[in-house]
């Protein structure tokens, strides 16, 4: 896998694995060993999609009615 | 060994002598080789005192004599400190990454929160 | 006509902002000018993720001055030796007055300094020392008066003394830190106060101990026998009691000269001198005297809280200030018009600024489960009188909007609904939830105090006077319902129950035989034989945690010592021993709270499904992707979180087991004894150790990792995994008792902002609530605030410093609180009511 921010490139789990946030997607929060960024990964094809910055959601909105209805307020 | 026994040493390393290093400096020293700086420890997650286990060796492993003993059977898991010389122990896997960023919740296999590492990884 | 225009933009822009839901911005325009200076003026105390926030300390006064006065005294009984060194404390410790505040009291020197008792645990004393950025400077200084104090107590804390008596095999299991949190002594507790003994007035008490004394005294000059012996060894701890009692009027006193001195010599503002000379007033009452108003009664109430904290951590607040309060309320505002309602209304927001202030030093493991918070602090609001009659008044509604004023995330509220409560009382309740604060939670009253007698016994009356204990537990305030050593320490991490019994017991991250060996699961036959295995994994966690901390309970007078509790404790007082002590009446209120627990069932309904039943798997496949962390097998994980039953979706195929481990957990409950010989029944509720936890549990056949959160906890759905709406989830919970299949069960839901707007929206969630009370579920409670908003804080925490989101059992604001629960309560399933 290679890091999308300075190119490290490693097998998948040299990767630090962070954490899933939605258990029912395949995209989880790795960390770049070399340059420590937090990166959106995607587990079935085993690439890094991109950097994940504060206020970031690669993995998507919440399921329920917020997900289905955009809300006005922000 | 009886059960008992077994534990006790145990519980001794993780609660006698070893937990009562006396005065600033065992406190604050840092080895350039240490638990803390090996991919293989494990940090406590109930306490940031500096206790932590060794994800392969076993209780009755020995790093300090001249000829370290290593256990790598038994039912507890070693117990040692961050700051623990580990320069003679052959297991010895040094951490790339370490994740000093106390913010984030407990990772006893990346984070190291102490205020000692902390100085040491800048 | 200008001040008008003035006055009708000032409105206008509250009520843009509240169309909105801007409800933090609408607080600051709209509450007064002496709480917003009083809310904006305080510290935050609480952790943020893991780090105390830039500028809190340690406070290093009040351990110097305790143990010199501790040192002194050496040699004599432990609740003598540490009343002298409380009192020492409370004569010799710095006080101060913050401006425009009328409630005294604090806890540590400065109001940016946390405490700690070193008295304790002495690996918390050590974790103090290593702590990133609590040392005061100069920090080289510091550091040598850590290491004294440290060098001293090592081996002398109440824990150091308990570990030396604890089987070591249990002693190292238990501190391994992957199996449970807490500490087995009353240095990290809490306690139930009742009210209605301590108003009397300290004096009162220090009557009742005086008469005590002379009747012992007298008795100890009678004939020689076995019966008097014991007699010895109550006096020394009445005359703690009464060290401790005085020290308390005296520290009382002290503000009063305070205030004094400042409103005579030095305030040249006569609106302030008139506030300084009735704090001086209040403080020369109170403790002392019984209060008289309300503005003594929240003094004394305060008083009492920061004195017990001087004597120990108490890490929660158990307490019911509206029931405590409100006859002071009714006499000041509706009878004697002593105090206008915003005058009340001033005095109620400060109590809760005051209490929202008081900072202790957390343990890692604390830190990191009650994120953003000291201890979970839920006051309890509502509920009914000994008789059953309603007992909300207006001191209900004053507290709730008040909380709306502040926005404080500590204290919270868990209200007591019962059919009774009025109308406008559960839209005040609603209103505060509208508004993003998470709280109150709401519990269901007929079903707890049923719950209360069902598993302790608890007299009915006595059962209503109940506190929630912690974030969800309920305790009698009564002489011996009161609990004064909640065992923190009986808080399982449930999903090693199923983790251990997929592992034979062995646990990698601590690279130990934790649980019993069970066998390997690829030889079992059938589930049958599986759940055997959890059953076993599930029974040894709870035994073992139930008999550290009943050890550390009756050993708790010997290596702690409680004199200020103590003298508090009707039962007490009454027979000359420590609060403690458990043979001195109590009745019992012991559970185990459960962590982590829907896992459980989730993993379970997985592999019944797939392994066994269907058979689409080999129990050796699912081992090895467990063990890989389902690195390389994610078509298989994600198979196992979408296509395995999942709880909360009104699934009998799934809700049959959770109802299962509930009632093989409920018989264990009864099989283990407190020392007052009473239940351990469980409570699944969470706070955030679904995170603490989430780089200690490896990867589970539910779909999740080892790093992932677990779920938010109780009996609350995985995030995203109830997919079926509210009715169901609700239907899922009501499937077990709620009185005699565990303590409580705690469930977040998590509504939108949106479509609760307005009369429509508290209509909608009435509804909901009934059908939440018809099922009989004890315990719900909301969030309300959307993804932008949440996502927008993440971005920009600087703007958004006083969102606050519920994370379980507690509240806390949204910045306070790592990333990774940040995203785990904003996957959260947003549900559509209606
Ligand atoms: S240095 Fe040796 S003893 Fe220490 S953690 Fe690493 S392998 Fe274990």
């Amino acid at each position: 896998m290679k890091c999308t921010e300075c190119a490290f490139e490693a097998p998948i789990g040299k990767f630090r694995y962070l954490y899933n946030a939605r258990i029912d997607s395949s995209i989880s929060m790795r960390q770049c060993p070399q340059c420590e960024q937090w990166l959106a990964v995607d587990e079935l094809l085993g690439e890094a999609q991109d950097a994940v910055h504060p206020g970031e959601a690669p993995w998507g909105k919440s399921a329920g009615i917020e997900g289905l209805a955009g809300d006005s307020q922000g | 060994m009886s059960r008992r026994d077994k534990w006790k040493s145990a519980r001794d390393a993780m609660m006698g002598p070893l937990a009562r290093a006396k005065g600033v400096k065992n406190r604050e020293s840092v080895p350039e080789t240490c638990c803390g700086k090996c991919q293989m420890w494990s940090e406590n997650a109930y306490s940031s005192e500096g206790r932590g286990t060794c994800r392969v060796l076993k209780m009755g492993s020995d790093l300090n004599s001249n000829q370290p003993t290593y256990v790598l059977e038994g039912e507890a898991g070693l117990i040692s400190y961050f700051n623990m010389d580990a320069s003679r122990c052959t297991y010895f896997t040094k951490m790339e990454l370490i994740d000093t960023d106390g913010t984030e919740c407990s990772d006893p296999h990346f984070r190291r929160a102490l205020r000692q590492m902390k100085k040491f990884n800048e | 006509m200008g001040q008008r225009t003035a006055q009708t933009e000032k409105a206008l822009s509250v009520d843009e902002l509240a169309n909105r839901r801007e409800w933090w911005s609408v607080a600051q325009k709209t509450r007064s000018k002496r709480l917003d200076y009083l809310r904006k003026g305080v510290w935050k105390k609480g952790a943020i993720g893991g780090n105390y926030a830039p500028g809190i300390k340690i406070d290093l006064t009040l351990p110097q001055l305790f143990t010199e006065k501790w040192q002194e005294q050496e040699g004599e009984p432990i609740m003598l030796q540490k009343a002298h060194a409380i009192a020492h404390v409370l004569d010799n410790i710095p006080i101060f007055i913050t401006d425009r505040s009328q409630i005294m009291g604090y806890i540590g020197s400065a109001p940016h300094q946390i405490v700690w008792h070193w008295q304790g645990i002495s690996m918390v004393n050590e974790e103090i020392y290593n702590e990133e950025g609590i040392i005061p400077e100069p920090e080289e200084e510091s550091l040598e008066i850590l290491a004294t104090l440290n060098d001293y107590w090592g081996g002398r804390t109440a824990v150091d003394k308990l570990a030396r008596i604890l089987d070591p095999e249990d002693a190292v299991k238990f501190m391994s830190g992957a199996i449970g949190w807490g500490t087995p002594t009353s240095a990290a507790t809490y306690s139930t106060k009742d009210f209605t003994y301590i108003f009397k007035g300290f004096e009162a008490l220090l009557a009742e101990i005086e008469e005590r004394m002379e009747e012992t005294e007298q008795k100890l000059q009678g004939n020689p026998s076995p019966q008097l012996l014991p007699l010895y060894d109550k006096l020394p701890r009445w005359e703690a009691m009464q060290i401790v009692l005085e020290a308390s009027i005296r520290y009382a006193k002290r503000y009063a000269r305070l205030a004094r001195t400042l409103a005579e010599h030095f305030e040249s503002d006569p609106t302030r001198k008139e506030e300084l000379l009735r704090i001086a007033e209040t403080c020369e009452r109170v403790p002392a005297k019984p209060p008289r108003n309300l503005q003594e009664s929240l003094q004394f109430d305060h008083f009492v809280q920061v004195l017990a904290r001087y004597e120990t951590f108490e890490g929660a607040w158990p307490h019911r200030p509206d029931y405590v309060h409100g006859p002071y309320y009714d006499k000041d505002v509706n009878q004697e018009k002593r105090l206008t309602k915003e005058e009340a209304l001033d005095l109620v927001g400060e109590h809760l600024i005051r209490t929202y202030e008081v900072g202790i030093f957390a343990p890692k493991w604390a830190r990191e489960g009650l994120q953003g918070i000291t201890g979970t602090w839920v006051w309890t609001m509502g509920g009914v009188k000994p008789d059953g009659s309603d007992a909300c008044n207006d001191m209900t509604i004053a507290y709730m909007q008040a909380a709306r004023l502040v926005r404080v995330s500590n204290p919270t509220f868990g209200f007591r609904w019962h059919p009774k409560v009025k109308d406008e009382v559960l839209r005040e309740c609603f209103e505060c939830i509208r508004h993003g604060l998470g709280y109150p939670s709401m519990r269901n009253d007929p079903v707890l105090v049923a719950n209360t007698v069902h598993w302790y016994g608890h007299p009915v009356e006595e059962a209503r006077t109940w506190v929630h204990q912690a974030c969800m537990s309920p305790c009698p305030t009564t002489k011996y319902g009161c609990q004064p050593m909640r065992m923190a320490s009986a808080t399982a991490n449930c999903a090693k129950m199923i983790e251990y019994a997929l592992h034979d017991g062995y646990d990698p991250v601590v690279n130990m035989q934790m649980g019993p060996k069970t066998g390997d699961p690829r030889q079992f036959k059938d589930f049958e034989e599986f759940f055997g295995a959890w059953v076993k994994q599930m029974e040894w966690l709870r035994n073992i945690l139930v008999r550290t901390v009943n050890l550390g309970r009756v050993k708790d007078p010997e290596f702690f010592g409680r004199p200020f509790l103590s003298a508090i404790y009707e039962r007490a007082v009454e027979t000359g021993t420590d609060a403690c002590d458990p043979s001195n009446g109590e009745r019992g209120n012991a559970w185990v709270t459960g962590f982590t627990w829907v896992e459980n069932a989730d993993s379970l309904a997985a592999i019944k499904k797939f392994v066994y039943d269907e058979k689409k798997y080999t129990m050796d496949q699912l081992m090895e992707a467990l063990n890989a962390n389902w690195v390389g097998y994610e078509e298989m994980r994600l198979d196992f979180v979408k296509n395995a039953p999942k709880w909360g979706n009104d699934d009998d195929y799934v809700d049959d087991l959770m109802v299962r481990c509930l009632r093989e957990v409920s018989r264990h409950a009864k099989e283990n004894k407190c020392p007052s010989n009473n239940n351990w029944p469980l409570l699944p509720e969470n706070v955030s150790g679904n995170i603490h936890y989430a780089n200690l549990v490896g990867a589970l056949p539910n779909g999740r990792r080892l790093g992932d959160a677990l779920y938010d906890g109780g009996i609350s759905p995985g995030p995203g995994l109830d997919k079926k709406g509210p009715t169901a989830v609700l239907k899922s919970c009501g499937k077990f008792d709620h009185v005699t299949d565990g303590r409580a069960f705690l469930l977040n839901q998590r509504l939108s902002p949106t479509q609760l707007s307005g009369e429509k929206g508290y209509q909608l969630w009435k509804a909901y609530m009934k059908t939440w009370a018809d099922l009989g579920l004890d315990h719900v409670q909301f969030n309300m605030v959307d993804d932008a908003t949440l996502r927008a804080a993440q971005k920009d925490p600087e703007k958004y410093q006083e969102v606050i989101v519920r994370v379980a059992g507690y509240s806390a604001h949204f910045v306070d609180i790592s990333r990774k629960t940040q995203d785990n309560i904003i996957q959260r399933t947003v549900q559509g009511l209606g």
